[in-house]
Formats: C-alpha cells, structure tokens, sequence
C-alpha cells in the first residue's frame, strides 16, 4: 500500500507494470516470429548488407542502426546508415584493396565472435576461407 | 448459402471448444439449423462439453469409410433439435482423416445447415489442417497471456496463407480487476497486437466450469451469466445485429443486481 502511494506521488519511477513488459516483449517476439527470420539470420544479412554497401560508400560504423519495425501484420527491415564519404572509383575497382581486406577481418571477427555465442559453428569456417581466400591475393598498396 | 467457421486458436485450453458448443447453442437458440464438428480426432471434447457423450455411435470416420450415413452419425441435441453434432473418433490420431475429406464432410453438412461450426484442435499440424480445409471464415480464440497471444498470432498467419481472409477475434477469460490493476493485458491490448477485428470478449467466469460439469452450455442456463451473455452477444453480432461489447467493469455487487432487475424489460 505504502509502495501504491509512493508510485502516485513519483510517477517517474514506477517500475514497469507486467501488463507494460508483457506488450513489450511480445511485440518483439512477434516482430521475429513474424517474419520467420532467426536473430542470427537477421545479423548475418546486416553484414551483408553493410559488406555491399560499403563497397560504394564508406560506412559510419558507429552511428549505424538496423531495426525491425512492425505496421499491422507486416514487419519490415529499416536500415539507417550514416555515410561518411563516398569511395572513389579506383577504391571500388578494386575489390580486395587493403581498406576491404581489413575492413573483411573485422567482420569475420564479429562473425567468430557471435557465432560461438550462439553455437553454430558449421557456418564460421565457410567465413574464415572466404577471408583467407581474399587475404592471400596480392593487394595493390603494401602494408609495413 | 451455409456459413463455414472454424474455430481456432493455436494454443490449447484457451477455449475453443466452449465457444464452439456455446455459440453453437446460441445459434440454434434463435433457430437457425447449426452443425458442430469435432475436429479433434483422438482428443475429443465438444461431446462433453455438449453433454452428448452418451449419444454417440458413429463418428466422421465411419462417414468417411461408408459404414454409415452422414445423417446417422450426426447427433441431434435433445434441447434444440437445430444443433446437431458430428462426433470425432476417440480411438483414433489425428492423420485418421486428410484435409480432403474433412472437406467433403464439411461441404456435405452445408446443404442442410445454416452454420457449419468446426471446432479445431490445438496446434498448428495435421489436426489443424484438417479443421481448417473446410472452412471460409475463422475465429481466433485467445486468453490475454503470452503464449497464447503469440500462438494466435502464428495461426493468424497460417490462415491468411491458406487463403482464409474473414478472420475474428474472441478474447476469453478476461479479468477486468487485474487488467485494471496493470497486471494483465487489455482486450485492446491484444487485439492491437494481433490486429484483426474483435468479435467478442468473454469474462473469466466460474459458471463455465460448473456448466462444463454439467454438460450444458451456459447461453441455455435459466439464470443469466456474464460468460452466457458474451457468447450470446457474439451469435447476434454473428449474425449481423451490431450489439455493443458488455461493459465488464461494472460493479456485480447485490445493489446494482437489484438496480438491473428494477431496469429490465420483461418480454
């Protein structure tokens, strides 16, 4: 009772009601479930994605925002990229550069990293060669 | 032209089969000629719920093999004589039957009924395909709980894949106390959720157990209940009446019981 009349008198720090959680988490759930996608599906097209992208613009890493939103019945993927420069076109041309080389590492990286939280590690050798295989081409500038 | 209703909800204990055999009874209360089926082979319920179970001899699967006649297996409810039920076999699984012929089946109850309501069972595989092959219009039944939300909503999905658009909410069980006191969802909170058209809401009411008990459907109950009423909102609104949703806030304390006496028209 003393709890019911200190949430009136300071309404901002009434914790959430579970009536709040549960339409929160199930419009999460649904946001997934309805679009038949697993979590790990949706981060590995986010790569690729992000991969495409950045071979024309250089991609604000930080500030970028991937979500899922929910209208009705439909959920739609709402990408936000934040562009720093465009890559000129010698850059582009030029596939496994230095700059996409390092920039395939980190990703490969991410991969590793989320793959083994998740567990399925069939999928990370596929990644680990693909970046090998890039990584042994011979690249235009040299690294010291 | 019969109506094809299945009546559905993913999850189980929910409520469908008291809708079916209540709003069934509603139905055939205001005379129109309705056919209940028992969709679920192997489990069934609306028997019970009916309080048929002594007066089954065949089910659709002796139908289906041509041991008897449709007409022979559909068991006429002693109260109203419009409301008739084609039992489910007890001794048999789910793949007892192919979507095909419960087609059939349905499609041949719709020459003589005005409703053919399917009760389906829970789930989303054989028993569900089955219940819905025959049916072109859906009701959702959920409670205002998580996983039952979230398995209507699967379900929605699968019905609008297979091409049955006409689709209606019924939420069941609703506790108007708790939803008051932030601890359960609203009616308007999970029809936003699932965003399809609400047809009716029932309250949580303890009168359902007792008639299951009984094996009479609330709506034929002498005194009136909360739970009755809602089922028997949802016929009128079925049939096209427009029929506000019950105002489940209000007090049900003896003084305004007695206001509502004093209020009520007689005949």
């Amino acid at each position: 009772m003393l709890a019911e009349l200190f949430s009136k008198l300071f309404p901002q720090w009434r914790h959430d009601s579970s009536r709040d959680t549960v339409k929160r988490r199930l419009h999460l759930v649904l946001k997934h479930d309805r679009i038949d996608l697993t979590p790990s599906m949706v981060e590995q097209m986010q790569q690729e994605i992000l991969n495409v992208i950045s071979r024309y613009v250089e991609v604000d890493t930080d500030s970028l925002e991937f979500s899922l939103a929910n209208t009705q019945r439909t959920t739609s993927l709402v990408a936000n990229v934040p562009i720093r420069r465009v890559r000129s076109d010698l850059e582009r041309e030029e596939p496994s550069g230095e700059g996409s080389a390092q920039f395939l590492e980190e990703l490969v990286a991410n991969e590793l990293e989320q793959r083994t939280r998740e567990g399925s590690v069939a999928q990370v050798e596929v990644i680990e060669e693909s970046a090998n295989l890039d990584a042994s081409r011979p690249s235009p500038s040299s690294e010291s | 032209m019969a109506r094809f209703i299945v009546i559905t909800s993913g999850k189980g204990g929910v409520g469908k089969t008291t809708c079916t055999a209540n709003l069934g009874m509603a139905l055939a209360k205001r005379g129109r000629r309705v056919a209940v089926v028992d969709a679920d082979f192997g489990l069934r319920n609306l028997d019970l719920l009916l309080g048929l179970e002594n007066r089954i001899v065949y089910t659709a699967v002796e139908v289906l093999s041509g041991q008897c006649r449709l007409e022979q297996a559909l068991v006429k409810d002693k109260r109203h004589s419009n409301l008739a039920l084609l039992p489910a076999a007890q001794n048999r699984t789910k793949d007892a039957v192919t979507p095909e012929q419960m087609r059939k089946l349905v499609s041949a109850l719709g020459q003589s009924h005005d409703y053919v309501l399917i009760d389906s069972p829970a789930g989303i595989e054989m028993g569900f395909q089955n219940a819905i092959s025959g049916a072109k219009e859906a009701l959702i039944v959920t409670t205002p709980e998580i996983s039952a939300v979230r398995d209507a909503d699967r379900v929605v999905g699968l019905l609008e894949a297979n091409n049955i658009r006409k689709i209606d909410l019924v939420v069941n069980r609703i506790r108007p106390a708790m939803v008051k006191a932030n601890d359960m969802m609203s009616v308007s909170d999970v029809q936003e959720i699932l965003a399809v058209p609400l047809l009716g809401i029932i309250p949580d009411d303890e009168r359902v157990i007792v008639s299951t008990n009984k094996g009479e459907p609330l709506v034929l109950s002498e005194t009136p209940s909360l739970a009755g009423t809602a089922y028997d909102n949802i016929a009128r609104r079925l049939e096209g009446e427009k029929v506000p949703l019950m105002d489940l806030t209000a007090n049900n304390s003896l003084i305004s019981r007695l206001r509502k006496l004093f209020s009520t028209k007689i005949g």
